[in-house]
């Protein structure tokens, strides 16, 4: 237990850069941990804002339909999902493969007490998307239903149990993965096929669960249609409805004694495989004896963009965390061609001619959200060095990532506008706009991606996970990114303006243009102070 | 080739890892870097490499400032750290394709000197592994190989030869000589006082980021061995 203390403690060490910030001695990166810190709490106030305004919206419809606590079984769901997909994501970086699992291993700890202290490293992480989800929707809850006092503790109980199993299903799951592909000569590519396809498989459960409104008899008894939709999906998201609610005992046990028995069953396996998993994946293949032949010749800018491309398929969660967007744009896309009075009926629009007017928004905030730029420094990590002593500008290293980031999107937002234009029928401004404005958004959070990560890097990381999830960069873009688009878009769709589509592109050619220029002009300074 | 003059470098607003520090690097010279642990190699190294900004003084090399012209300073010279942490994800020849592409190394010139240094080095057989399947010394050789592949003028190296197996740290010494005898010049820190003592035609002595003695080896120790002189040096200072 002391081992797996010490442990838990030095991996929580690490959580957001805490740690560093609150020990930095240079005072120029005191100032630059702390406005990275003050953007986390911000960002973080801005979520929970957005989490209780989310939980009061359907809390209302809820009530009036006489079914509040569904409240709660809806937003476990939502978090539990969300975890178990993140988890999936992680554990490859978190729990396997660290960069400082040879000193870690030669310390005289039990192998449990290691795989542990990973294990709760992904909850404490994990919890923080339940916090967001839960807290708000239990509060409002609290004040809309009054729940006798019992509720309160069982509710603190219960968000701390809600993050566990997903944690513990996703690092299993994970681990299987990551065992299955740890051999193959692509392991990563095809790591990151396996997580998109989980991905979309348990979007299309969770589709195929929102189909039970589809059946008009049903929409009498909206209670029990909830409660067979969250229960069929996932049990302990009833559980923890059930807990709230009704004061089960035996949601409560059960609950517990699931979390108990998963997270024992993981750790003792954990124990027994941790060495031979990491071993696997540590050894890599060897290559093919090299025979000296002509070498390739490119010039200094296309040698920096296939490095930027190998770095960015060489890691999973790096590809598996930004490459999201663009499969849902294209998804979204697809969907509108095939099915676009469906898809207005899943967004419960009885008017599609507000469509056109807003998808561009919609697909704005997706290439935001994909953004590789935001952690690209960050991933540099401690070879940062080769770059900055190499003949290198920072404006030609910065395109280069740059330039992965529109690889991606360029091409996606073709397909998907073309798509949408086909599908929708749009006129010939908003066939435009399809295409112009998701461009403009994919050039200005490709360059501010860049703007924020030179600014809060995030170089010291010990797993991938840290840099490209937990950077104050990834956060502030993500979100800035959700309200860029979601201003404009509500603007668009209440005014039905024609002006809203070229003052958006207009501001952000005008902001990816100065933005560039301060990246341009202050870059050599920025990329020197990097360590 | 190397001017350092007055560098002063503070970590924070009290610390001074190098303070007031001045020396020349002529080409043909190996000079070597020698001090306690924290002593101000590393950051000295850094500076003059271009990776790390300092609070005062000049570093020119070949005539260029390296705070006004770092690329055109850095395209005359190469840098390796004590651990050189290489990108995992490349493999030898990837990496070292890279770093000529940087460079701007012609083909023909890269093919004979990747085959030059790797076969020299005992790599080419394993030039087609990922970086990250490499033990430390072989990595260690890939960063020399990288950073001869430009023919420098000037080369920087911190602790080269720390995981070396005694052939390479021979061969390495080799090519030092050859390059410093073709007019580049090379400026490396060691604990390997013998290395220094045998390999070095200049020598400097930091302590507390100031210099305690600069020069040509034969003026600056006299007839003391270099360990002598160090330990008396550094004792006394």
């Amino acid at each position: 237990m002391r081992e797996f203390r010490i442990l838990t403690k030095l991996q929580l060490s690490s959580l957001f850069g805490v740690n560093k910030i609150l020990h930095m001695k240079n005072a120029e990166d005191k100032k630059q941990g702390k406005r990275a810190l003050g953007s986390l709490v911000a960002m973080a106030f801005a979520l929970v804002y957005m989490s209780a305004l989310y939980s009061y919206t359907m809390a209302r419809s809820f009530r009036m339909f006489g079914t509040l606590p569904t409240l709660l079984g809806i937003m476990a769901l939502a978090a539990s999902l969300l975890i178990l997909m993140f988890s999936i994501f992680e554990t490859k970086s978190v729990l396997f493969g660290f960069g400082d699992y040879d000193i870690v291993m030669s310390w005289p700890v039990n192998v449990r007490a290691v795989a542990a202290s990973r294990v709760l490293a992904m909850y404490a992480y994990n919890f923080v998307y339940a916090f967001l989800l839960l807290v708000p929707a239990g509060v409002i809850y609290a004040i809309m239903a009054a729940p006798p006092l019992w509720y309160y503790p069982v509710y603190l109980l219960m968000i701390l149990l809600v993050p566990a199993l997903p944690t513990i299903v996703g690092a299993m799951l994970g681990t299987l993965l990551t065992v299955a592909t740890a051999r193959m000569k692509k392991s990563s590519l095809v790591n990151i096929a396996a997580q998109m396809v989980l991905l979309f498989a348990l979007m299309a459960v969770s589709m195929r669960s929102g189909m039970a409104f589809d059946d008009p008899s049903k929409l009498a008894n909206f209670a029990e249609v909830f409660r067979s939709m969250i229960g069929g999906m996932y049990p302990p998201a009833q559980w923890f409805q059930d807990a709230l609610t009704l004061g089960s005992v035996p949601a409560i046990i059960w609950m517990l004694l699931l979390t108990i028995a998963t997270i024992a069953l993981l750790i003792f396996w954990l124990g027994k495989h941790f060495v031979s998993i990491n071993s696997r994946i540590k050894s890599k293949p060897r290559g093919e004896t090299f025979v000296m032949q002509r070498q390739a010749h490119s010039s200094k800018a296309s040698a920096l963009f296939k490095h930027e491309a190998k770095r960015y398929f060489s890691s999973t969660i790096y590809v598996t965390n930004t490459a999201f967007g663009y499969v849902m744009m294209l998804i979204a896309a697809v969907a509108l061609l095939v099915k676009a009075e469906d898809v207005g009926n899943f967004l419960e629009m009885s008017d599609l001619s507000i469509l056109p007017a807003i998808i561009p928004y919609l697909f704005g905030w997706m290439v935001s959200m994909s953004t590789s730029t935001a952690s690209a420094i960050s991933m540099e990590g401690k070879s940062l060095w080769i770059i900055k002593g190499l003949s290198v500008s920072a404006r030609d290293w910065l395109a280069a990532k740059l330039k992965v980031t529109l690889m991606f999107s360029i091409p996606s937002i073709l397909i998907s506008s073309t798509l949408v234009a086909i599908g929708l029928k749009t006129s010939l401004i908003d066939t435009v706009w399809a295409f112009l404005i998701p461009l403009a958004y994919t050039f200005a959070f490709g360059v501010f991606g860049l703007w924020l990560n030179i600014r809060m890097p995030r170089l010291d990381w010990q797993s991938e996970a840290e840099a490209v999830k937990q950077g104050g960069a990834v956060m502030i873009s993500i979100f800035s990114g959700m309200a860029a688009a979601a201003i404009p878009a509500i603007v668009a769709g209440a005014t039905e303006s024609p002006l809203v589509a070229p003052i958006t592109f207009a501001v952000l050619v005008g902001l990816t243009i100065a933005m560039w220029a301060s990246l341009v002009q202050s870059g050599e300074r920025r990329m020197l102070m990097l360590h | 080739m190397l001017t350092i003059e007055h560098l002063t470098k503070c970590y924070g607003s009290d610390v001074k890892a190098v303070d007031d520090l001045s020396l020349t690097v002529m080409p043909g010279d190996i000079y070597g870097f020698i001090g306690h642990n924290g002593a101000g190699k590393t950051t000295t190294l850094r500076a003059v490499a271009g990776i790390l900004s300092f609070d005062s003084g000049t570093i020119t090399v070949d005539g260029k400032n390296i705070a006004k012209d770092p690329i055109a300073c850095k395209q005359e010279m190469a840098y390796i750290p004590d651990n050189p942490d290489l990108y995992e994800h490349l493999t030898g020849i990837q990496y070292l394709n890279f770093v000529a592409d940087i460079y701007g190394v012609s083909a023909s010139e890269r093919d004979e000197r990747i085959k030059k240094y790797a076969d020299a080095f005992e790599m080419t057989p394993r030039l087609n592994d990922l970086i990250g399947s490499c033990s430390h010394g072989m990595k260690q050789k890939i960063a020399l190989i990288s950073a001869l592949i430009h023919n420098p003028k000037l080369l920087l190296l911190d602790e080269p030869f720390v995981g070396l197996d005694p052939k390479a740290a021979h061969t390495l010494k080799t090519y030092m000589a050859e390059l410093c005898a073709n007019g580049s010049a090379i400026f490396f820190s060691t604990h390997v006082l013998e290395v220094a003592e045998k390999l070095c035609n200049k020598i400097a002595i930091i302590k507390n980021g100031r210099l305690l003695a600069a020069g040509e080896m034969d003026k600056v120790k006299g007839d003391e061995s270099l360990e002598t002189l160090f330990l008396e040096l550094t004792d006394n200072a």
